[in-house]
C-alpha cells in the first residue's frame, strides 16, 4: 500500500509504533506482575476493547504468547487505512490502562508505565488518557 | 579489639523496635511467618517504605501466591504506601514465571542477577511458602530448599542485604530448617476467643539483642500496623518524684485532703474502692477539676460510662475546653498495653500531671477475653510505667461489699497503689449511709478514722467520725455500751 500526498504514515507503520509501545509496556510490567499476568491484562483488553474497534475481534480468539504481539502487527497492518490501524491501537492502549487504573489506581499505573511514555513524541498525548 | 558494629534499622512500624529491642540488625536474614491473614505482606511493605531510599534500595519478590496486581491494589490503601518510590528506591519483582519450573536453582539464579543488577539493601521474598510447594511439586529438585534458604542467607549476608522471607507456616514448632538458618524469626498469629480477634506479633528470635519476649498485640489501620508493646520501666528521671513528700497535691475536697496528712503526695497513685454509687467516679471527677482549677492538664480513661452519657456538667465543660483529655476506650478488643501506650502518649503530649482511670473493674471488662488471664501483671506494668512519668494517679475499683473480710479490690492490685481510700455502705439509724477511710497512704502519716460522708449537688460532703459507734466495717454499726449510757440511758444494749 502506497502512501497517498500528505499521509505521514501507512498502516505498516503505525503497527511498527504500536508494537514498539507495547513493548516498553511489557518491559515495564512483566517483571512486576509476570508475564502471565501481563499476558492477562493483554488478552482482557482485546476483549473489551474490540466492541468499539471491531479491528481487534478477530485477536481475540488468537493464541498469543506471553510477550509476543507479532498477530497484533499484523493485524494493524491489514487494516484499510492508517486511521483505522491507529484508532484500534488507540482503544487497545486505553483499553489496557483503563483496566490497569481500575486494579492498582491512577498513581501507581502512571509510576509503571512512566518508562514507557519517555522519549517519545507521542507521550503527551497518551498520559492525558491517565488523568 | 574493635568489634563488628551491627547497626539497628529503626522500622517505622510503631512499637515494633521497642519489641525488637532496639531495631532490626542490618544485614540480618529475617523470616515474617503466620497463617494467612495476619497482616505478613503489610509488615513486609510497611518496614519496606520505611526504610528504602535511593542509597538503601528495596527489592520485592514475588512468588505465585498472591497476584502481584492484587497485592499492590490492597496495600496501596495504607498511607506510606507512596507510588512515587516505585520502580525508584523500591522495585517489585515477580518470580512466578521462574517459581513455576519447580526449579529451585532457577529461581535463586534468578533472585542472583536481579540483586546483582540493583544492589539492594534490603530484600524481600513474598511467600516463601509458594517456592516449598513449587519445590515439592517437583521430584527432580537440583537443589534442596534447605540448600535453597542456605545459600540464599549466604548471598544476601555477603551481598549486605538485610532479608525478610514471607512465609506461612503452619505448624510453628514444626522444627524447619529454615528456622535454624535465619537470624530472626518474627511470628504473627490472630488469636479468636469467644467472638474477639486479636492480632498478635512475637518476636522468637532475634540474634544479638535482647527482645520483648511474649506475644504483643497489635493493630492494622489505613496507617499501618502499631505494635503495642509493653511499657518500658525506666527509672524515673530527675523530674520525677524524688521526694514526692515534699509536694502534695490537693484531691479538691479540703476534708479529704486532711484525712490524706494534708492532700496525696505528688506522683502517687490512689486507689479508691467502693461498692456500686459510693461516688468513686465524683471523687475522681473533683480530682481533675482541682488540677483545672490551678492550671494542670488531666487526662481520664472511663471505662464505663459511654462518652455521650454525662459526666457531670463541671468535667463534661473541662473536657470540652481540652483541660482535660479522654481516652478513647471504645474499641472492642483492648489490651492493657494498648491503653499504656495512648496514655503514656497522651500524658507527654499534653504535659498532664493528673490521670484517672475508671473503673479497674470496667477495664477488665472491656478488655479482649485473651488479656483477661494476665490483667494483673498487665495493669502492674502499667502502673509502673505511668507512675514513671510522675503523673499523680487516681484508679476507681468497684468493691463487693463483703462485711465480714476487708479486701480492696476482686483483683488483688491494691499492693500496686500508693495509696487507698475505701468506702462503704453502713446501716445507720435505719438509713444506708456513706462511709469513708483513708486505709493507706505510704511513707506518710494519715487520718486512721472512719467518716461518714454523703453526695450532694457540691459533690462529696465529708462528715465528722462516727465515735459512738462501732462495728462499722460489718456493716452494722451498733453504740459503744459507755458512749451510749452516757449519751442516753434509755437506749437499749447491743441488738446482737
Amino acid at each position: 500500500m502506497a502512501a497517498q500526498p500528505g499521509e505521514a504514515i501507512d498502516c505498516a507503520q503505525t503497527a511498527d509504533l504500536a508494537v514498539a509501545t507495547w513493548r516498553k509496556i511489557d518491559d515495564a510490567l512483566w517483571p512486576i506482575i509476570g508475564h502471565a499476568g501481563m499476558a492477562a491484562l493483554f488478552k482482557r483488553s482485546l476483549y473489551l476493547a474490540r466492541v468499539d474497534q471491531p479491528a481487534l475481534t478477530a485477536l481475540v480468539e488468537a493464541e498469543i504468547a506471553p510477550g509476543n504481539f507479532a498477530l497484533l502487527h499484523e493485524t494493524l497492518a491489514q487494516q484499510s487505512s492508517a486511521e483505522v490501524a491507529a484508532a484500534a491501537q488507540a482503544g487497545l492502549l486505553k483499553t489496557f490502562i483503563d483496566l490497569l487504573t481500575s486494579l492498582i489506581g491512577p498513581a501507581l499505573t502512571e509510576r509503571l508505565l512512566r518508562s514507557v511514555w519517555d522519549n517519545e513524541p507521542s507521550s503527551v498525548e497518551t498520559k492525558d488518557t491517565l488523568s | 579489639m574493635n568489634k563488628a558494629t551491627i547497626n539497628r534499622l529503626q522500622t517505622g512500624v510503631p512499637g515494633l523496635d521497642e519489641v525488637l529491642g532496639g531495631g532490626l540488625p542490618e544485614f540480618s536474614f529475617n523470616i515474617l511467618a503466620g497463617p494467612p491473614g495476619s497482616g505478613k505482606t503489610t509488615l513486609a511493605h510497611q518496614l519496606m517504605f520505611a526504610l528504602a531510599t535511593p542509597e538503601r534500595p528495596a527489592l520485592y519478590f514475588t512468588v505465585l501466591g498472591e497476584p502481584p496486581l492484587k497485592m499492590l491494589r490492597y496495600q496501596q490503601q495504607f498511607d506510606f504506601f507512596d507510588s512515587e518510590k516505585i520502580n525508584h528506591s523500591i522495585r517489585f519483582i515477580n518470580l512466578a514465571d521462574d517459581t513455576a519450573t519447580g526449579d529451585l536453582g532457577k529461581v535463586l539464579a534468578r533472585i542472583v542477577a536481579m540483586v546483582k543488577a540493583h544492589a539492594p539493601a534490603l530484600v524481600f521474598v513474598d511467600s516463601f511458602r509458594s517456592v516449598i510447594l513449587a519445590a515439592q511439586g517437583n521430584g527432580n529438585a537440583f537443589v534442596s530448599l534447605q540448600q535453597f534458604v542456605q545459600q540464599l542467607g549466604m548471598l544476601m549476608t555477603s551481598w549486605q542485604a538485610t532479608t525478610f522471607l514471607v512465609g506461612e507456616y503452619f505448624h510453628e514448632r514444626d522444627p524447619s530448617p529454615i528456622f535454624t538458618v535465619a537470624d530472626g524469626l518474627i511470628w504473627m498469629r490472630q488469636s479468636v476467643q469467644d467472638n474477639s480477634i486479636v492480632r498478635k506479633i512475637e518476636v522468637m528470635k532475634m540474634r544479638g539483642q535482647p527482645t520483648s519476649p511474649g506475644l504483643h498485640s497489635f493493630r492494622i489501620s489505613n496507617a499501618g500496623i502499631n505494635v503495642f508493646a509493653p511499657p518500658r520501666l525506666s527509672a524515673p528521671d530527675a523530674s520525677g518524684p524524688e521526694e514526692p513528700l515534699k509536694h502534695r497535691v490537693s484531691l479538691g475536697n479540703p476534708r479529704l485532703d486532711e484525712m490524706l496528712g494534708g492532700g496525696l503526695p505528688s506522683g502517687y497513685s490512689l486507689l479508691i474502692a467502693g461498692p456500686t454509687g459510693s461516688g468513686k467516679s465524683i471523687l475522681a471527677g473533683e480530682f481533675l477539676a482541682e488540677g483545672a482549677r490551678n492550671g494542670e492538664i488531666g487526662i481520664i480513661a472511663a471505662f464505663e460510662q459511654r462518652p455521650n452519657r454525662s459526666r457531670g456538667k463541671l468535667l463534661a465543660d473541662l473536657i470540652e475546653s481540652g483541660k482535660i483529655g479522654v481516652i478513647d476506650t471504645q474499641a472492642a478488643t483492648l489490651s492493657v498495653d494498648e491503653i499504656s501506650m495512648m496514655l503514656i502518649a497522651e500524658i507527654k503530649r499534653r504535659k498532664a500531671t493528673r490521670v484517672v482511670l475508671d473503673s479497674l473493674s470496667g477495664f477488665e471488662v472491656l478488655l479482649a477475653p485473651t488479656f483477661r488471664d494476665t490483667f494483673r501483671e498487665a495493669l502492674s506494668r502499667m502502673v509502673s510505667a505511668l507512675a514513671a512519668t510522675g503523673v499523680t494517679m487516681l484508679m476507681t475499683s468497684e468493691l463487693e461489699d463483703r462485711y465480714d473480710e476487708l479486701r480492696f479490690s476482686t483483683y488483688g492490685n491494691a499492693f500496686m497503689t500508693d495509696a487507698i481510700i475505701m468506702q462503704r455502705y453502713i446501716e445507720l439509724d435505719s438509713r444506708l449511709q456513706r462511709m469513708m477511710a483513708v486505709v493507706k497512704v505510704r511513707a506518710s502519716m494519715h487520718s486512721n478514722e472512719l467518716r461518714l460522708y454523703h453526695i450532694d449537688d457540691d459533690g462529696i460532703q465529708i462528715g465528722d467520725m462516727l465515735v459512738d459507734q462501732e462495728g462499722l466495717l460489718g456493716g452494722r454499726p451498733s453504740r459503744r455500751p459507755e458512749v451510749a449510757e452516757v449519751a442516753n440511758g434509755t437506749h437499749g444494749p447491743r441488738d446482737d
